[in-house]
């Protein structure tokens, strides 16, 4: 199983780099972004063995990424809306 | 019986005992003697300040002297003196006993967060030996990093240790009321303390962290002379505040929390009272400590922050007067029809809930958009702040300090000096801090150390009452150091409270239970004093 | 005695959960270079794509190859420390220890080709680049230079827990402190996998 998954990581990450050559335009980061989180689920459910793991585990373990993004959706409020008029 | 049995204080004398130690009991007594250390120091700041208000000249101190005095005194009461306070001292001491732990989940780690802490201290204070730093305790860029001639490097060095200290310790409460309760001790049968001690971890462990990367980030455009906050190279300095303000925020909880859960142990004890809406008052803790990560632009209206992120934020910001208001008013019908006797402990806690109404209805004021433009920047944001973390979180402490007294040291407090003391804090902390409202709503800005004649009445009268308020700190440092030796032996539990650490002798014993206890019912189950008697005699 | 198996379990549940606990704080750590990168990526947009393109791909994605397959062979190790088998635990640690190493070298070369290029912001900064390019490689150097000490003090972790494994026969005790480090080092390498794409691909098509 961990084979499979490290085959799968390395294949993303050929993926990642393909999409990041030949871009999608304004979407490129978007994407590449979004394959990046999908190795980041895979890593922490079978390498870190959350898929294995009780609640409390599965709580700790998304509450920083949480935090994070509350935290650039707040700051967005501010970038994103400066030159609104 | 013996009067002296074997106890967390006798079991060994020697310094090396108390340096190594790992007993949360023991950590707890070394941070209560290093934070007061650092407050003695930062109290002299603030009286070198109020000394020089007395007159609108600037005729004590240089204005860059006065720069570095409230740059001192915020620095060492917000990270070396509050938010260690509550949680550090009476946190350590007590979340074992009252979950029934034998020790916190990792005591190793607990004596580093106190070495930490100690080593950032050193950092510090050796920063103000060398001439201290003139920023501010905000340390907003470009000011800190391009411009400031102080020794800001050192100063910020010091924060970021201790910030890892407060990491630690966040991180060892959150494990320990997570796996370590003891049989029977439900989430919704836990005192409140411990609620509020979980709700202030989770801050500790999320915020700290952005504070030591937005200070590292600070520190390195310092030495390097090139960085992200720079505008000379497209940085923008608004960057800088809303990363140190995703902490600070957040840290005026850590700075209140804790607060709110010694209060709610001490109102129903001394109303003989189960507590009203025990879990409104638990779940608005963590509502307090997730809702407060989003607020933080309220301290930016005015910086060049977009006006729709500051309406987004003032909105957020009146949503955490609910939780709060939930615990002012679960307290305030606690005490209806409840027995209530006016203790030291008690008179603090009932001076806490009157203080931090004012200063949380002012803080609605201050959240209100078009209200913040006239009043940033002036006396009323200082007495706003000074009535949540001096009016709140100080005087809760006291309320602590004093409750738990008897089992920390095994000695009663004389209780008429306690009663005493507690009246003269209450008065003299609204002398201080009132007449600023009336200051800051008539303009004088903050930070300065001269000012136009008018405002020289209120200022008298409050250098007048930080003077009573000094006796009021002074006074149970006194009669509490007397107590160590001349005070009254404590029975187990003087007060007849409910919950665990009532349940051990004090002092307690090393290991705190002689085996873990059982618990089989809800929290603050007090029947009216006569039935205790009854029972106690029975 | 049933009590104190009972502890030992109490215990290796908190310390896990303590781990991750710990990983939350490295998360939000990070997330202030990662909150700064959006905002100026935002601000410099074209700026930051072209000074993305003077990074050195085939490097970073050597590095990425690397770091992938060190989380995998830490795995192993882990799930080896379960089975209680001594022999392989040693193996596939010295295989980490390895790829972390090989790791901080290609990331020397990479470093010593960035100075040759001048992409250290300031008055000899690369000509070619924008401005605002100072920016980008302000926090190239600040984000690859963190992870790069969180490497570090991993490999210096499991140099330990190496040395250990080897005296003592693998133990229940010892297996939590290789499920510890392994924690620690998915999570240094679910940080490499931001690091690649935000440093070394956003300039890449256009």
């Amino acid at each position: 199983m961990l084979l499979v998954i490290w085959l799968v990581l390395v294949a993303l990450h050929f993926v990642i780099l393909g999409c990041a050559w030949f871009g999608f335009g304004p979407a490129t980061t978007p994407v590449i972004i979004s394959l990046a989180i999908i190795q980041t689920i895979l890593i922490m459910l079978y390498f870190m063995e959350v898929r294995y793991a009780g609640k409390v585990i599965r709580v700790f373990a998304v509450a920083g990424f949480f935090w994070l993004l509350l935290q650039l959706t707040l700051i967005a409020t501010d970038y994103l809306s400066r030159n609104w008029h | 019986m013996n009067p002296n049995p074997v106890n967390y204080l006798n079991t060994d004398y020697t310094i090396k005992s108390w340096l190594l130690t790992t007993d949360h009991k023991r950590i707890g007594i070394l941070y209560l003697c290093s934070i007061l250390i650092f407050f003695a120091i930062a109290v002299y700041a603030a009286a070198l300040m109020r000394l020089e208000l007395l007159t609108p000249a600037g005729d004590l101190v240089l204005s860059d002297t006065y720069n570095k005095l409230f740059t001192i005194h915020g620095v060492l009461m917000v990270w070396f003196f509050l938010i260690p306070s509550i949680p550090s001292v009476l946190g350590n001491f007590l979340v074992p006993l009252m979950i029934g732990a034998r020790d916190v989940a990792f005591p190793k780690l607990n004596l580093l967060s106190w070495y930490l802490f100690m080593v950032g201290g050193f950092f510090t204070l050796h920063a103000v030996i060398l001439g201290g730093v003139d920023t501010g305790w905000t340390f907003y860029t470009p000011y800190s990093s391009t411009y400031s001639n102080t020794h800001v490097i050192e100063m910020a060095l010091g924060i970021f240790i201790a910030g890892f200290g407060s990491i630690l310790t966040g991180l060892n409460f959150l494990i320990t009321i997570q796996k370590m309760r003891t049989p029977g001790l439900t989430w919704f049968r836990l005192p409140l303390f411990i609620w509020s001690m979980y709700a202030t971890s989770i801050i500790l462990v999320l915020a700290t962290p952005v504070l030591a990367i937005t200070l590292l980030l600070m520190g390195i455009e310092r030495i390097w002379g090139i960085g992200i906050f720079n505008p000379k190279l497209g940085g923008d300095p608004v960057l800088f505040q809303h990363l140190f303000w995703f902490y600070s925020h957040p840290a005026v909880y850590i700075m209140i929390l804790p607060g709110m859960g010694v209060i709610s142990e001490i109102i129903p004890c001394f109303s003989r009272k189960k507590i009203f809406g025990y879990k409104f008052v638990a779940c608005s803790s963590v509502a307090i400590a997730v809702i407060g990560f989003l607020v933080w632009g309220h301290h930016m209206f005015v910086s060049s922050q977009s006006i729709y992120a500051g309406i987004t934020f003032s909105l957020l910001s009146f949503l955490v007067s609910i939780p709060s208001a939930i615990k002012v008013f679960n307290w305030t019908a606690t005490l209806y029809r409840g027995s209530i006797s006016f203790e030291a402990p008690m008179l603090y806690a009932t001076g806490f809930i009157g203080l931090f109404v004012i200063g949380g209805l002012t803080g609605l004021f201050l959240a209100t958009l078009a209200v913040d433009v006239h009043v940033h920047g002036t006396y009323f944001v200082v007495a706003h702040f000074h009535y949540i973390m001096v009016g709140g979180m100080v005087t809760a402490f006291m309320g602590g300090i004093h409750y738990w007294w008897p089992k920390i040291t095994g000695r009663l407090y004389p209780e008429k000096w306690g009663q005493f003391s507690a009246i003269i804090l209450f008065v003299g902390f609204n002398l201080t801090f009132f007449p600023q409202f009336i200051l800051g709503y008539l303009g004088m800005p903050r930070r300065v150390h001269d000012y136009a004649p008018e405002f020289q009445i209120y200022n008298v009268i409050s250098t007048a009452g930080a003077t009573i308020l000094g006796l009021g700190y002074l006074l149970p440092i006194i009669y509490l150091t007397w107590s160590l030796k001349n005070g009254k032996r404590a029975d187990a539990n003087p007060w007849s409270a409910t919950g665990l650490e009532w349940k051990t002798a004090s002092p307690p014993p090393e290991h705190n239970f002689a085996k873990p206890p059982v618990v089989t019912e809800d929290a603050y189950n007090y029947p009216p004093l006569g039935k205790a008697k009854e029972a106690g005699d029975a | 005695m049933p009590e104190q198996n009972q502890i030992v379990a109490q215990q290796r549940e908190a310390a896990t959960l303590g781990m991750w606990a710990f990983l939350a704080t490295e998360v939000l750590f990070f997330g202030g270079l990662f909150v700064s990168y959006t905002v100026y990526r935002h601000f410099y947009f074209a700026d930051f794509a072209a000074a993305s393109r003077h990074t050195d791909v085939t490097f970073g994605t050597i590095n990425s190859i690397i770091l992938l397959t060190s989380s995998f062979t830490m795995a192993l190790a882990v799930r080896a420390a379960k089975m209680a088998s001594q022999r392989l635990v040693s193996r596939h640690l010295l295989l980490t220890i390895f790829l972390g190493i090989f790791f901080l070298v290609i990331k020397g070369f990479e470093y010593h080709k960035d100075i040759v290029d001048h992409l250290i912001p300031g008055p000899h900064f690369n000509a070619e680049i924008p401005l605002h390019g100072q920016i980008f490689f302000y926090l190239y150097w600040i984000m690859t230079g963190l992870h790069g000490v969180h490497i570090i003090i991993g490999l210096a972790i499991m140099s330990i827990l190496l040395g250990l494994n080897a005296r003592r026969t693998a133990s229940l005790k010892n297996s939590q402190a290789i499920e510890l480090a392994g924690l620690y080092w998915h999570f240094v390498d679910i940080v490499w996998l931001y690091l690649y794409p935000l440093l070394y691909l956003v300039g890449r098509h256009a």
